[in-house]
């Protein structure tokens, strides 16, 4: 099956158009007269907000690591939100959050059941890690642009058009004195919609 | 950002693939459509059990005056976490025997190391086993300060019986973690 996005944007566009113009009524109900017959009209509303999907969310490995660098990685994934012209920028925010500390809830920390290792979280509304911004913990990172096109594509169907990337580092001084054994984490996002 | 139709070919393909092969195994989740969407990113990493031994400094024992020549050098030893370490030590004599030597003459050295806990003699390629006191937190010992001692003697007699000349030899030690 051919997949012609141009195509499919149009359906979606007129779509959404078509829906604008059937809901525009302002009619209110209308009540029937007595008689042999009577008609009485109800208008019906729904309300859609904005939608929002994020994908194309991989996991961090990292293995086991040579203790005199800093540990980077990153990964390109996918904002998907509704309610943004397919040429316009759509904006958003993000807000990322890690399994906390003892001070902390939201702190960026990885444990091995005995110590915790700090990581930094960065964001980034493009693919790549250049003109990224750091993220904190529970903190809702705002004024994140995406087109249009690419946000309503990842809306409907997934990961489709790579368009943000999400990195992380891990310092050595972060890992100096922790003992030896396996780290892990859940780093959660959430995509919010503007 | 530009991103080709042929991407968007790819990156469908691709998509599809991962939902109809995928097995699984990645715990990576990515959101639901919603108001709000919300994926989670599992991160592993490893570490090694590690060590270091550092701030060491050249030992000189001077002139032989018909003492013991002793001469000492501090040293930091890391090891993360609160595991005990293993020290040995091998000079540069033949077969890794504790000696100086001017080119011709060599000369025995002993060798003491204390951890804290009370100086021991030390076997050329012997472990000194179950060490403790080493800094867990800093690679250069910024907690505890140097917490180790490397003592090195030539016994007066051995000094005694030496022609004249300047005698050196290196001591290498290794720290492993236990």
């Amino acid at each position: 099956m051919s997949f012609n996005p141009f195509a499919r944007a149009a359906r979606v566009v007129a779509t959404l158009a078509a829906m604008a113009f059937l809901s525009d009524g302002t009619q209110a109900a209308t009540q029937g007269s007595a008689g042999p017959t009577s008609e009485g009209r109800s208008e019906i509303t729904l309300t859609t907000g904005l939608s929002a999907r994020l994908t194309g969310l991989s996991d961090f490995a990292f293995g086991s690591l040579d203790s005199s660098s800093d540990a980077a990685a990153d990964q390109n994934l996918c904002v998907g939100r509704s309610g943004v012209g397919l040429f316009a920028n759509g904006a958003y925010r993000i807000r990322a959050s890690g399994d906390g500390d003892g001070t902390d809830v939201n702190a960026f920390t990885l444990s091995n059941g005995i110590d915790r290792i700090a990581y930094r979280v960065f964001f980034n509304d493009a693919v790549g890690t250049a003109g990224r911004t750091p993220l904190v913990g529970g903190v809702t990172l705002p004024n994140q642009q995406g087109l249009g096109l690419f946000e309503v594509f990842n809306l409907l169907f997934g990961c489709v058009a790579t368009n943000a990337n999400l990195s992380i580092e891990i310092p050595v001084a972060a890992r100096a004195g922790a003992s030896s054994g396996i780290y892990t984490g859940t780093l959660t996002l959430t995509l919010i919609p503007d | 950002m530009i991103i080709s139709s042929r991407h968007l070919y790819r990156s469908a393909l691709a998509a599809a693939l991962a939902m109809g092969l995928g097995s699984t195994a990645l715990a990576a989740t990515d959101g639901a459509v919603g108001f709000n969407s919300t994926g989670t990113v599992d991160i592993t990493l490893a570490v090694n059990d590690e060590v270091r031994i550092s701030n060491l400094t050249d030992i000189n024992l001077g002139v032989f005056a018909g003492a013991d020549a002793v001469g000492s050098t501090a040293a930091c030893v890391y090891r993360n976490g609160t595991g005990a370490y293993r020290i040995t030590a091998t000079g540069s004599g033949a077969g890794g025997a504790f000696s100086l030597t001017d080119g011709t003459n060599s000369v025995n050295y002993a060798v003491e190391f204390d951890d804290g806990t009370g100086s021991l003699a030390m076997g050329t390629a012997t472990p000194l086993i179950g060490r403790t006191g080493a800094d867990p937190a800093s690679a250069t010992c910024a907690t505890t300060g140097n917490n180790a001692t490397v003592t090195t003697t030539v016994a007066a007699a051995d000094g005694a019986a030496l022609p004249a000349g300047t005698y050196t030899g290196t001591l290498t030690l290794l720290v492993a973690p236990e």
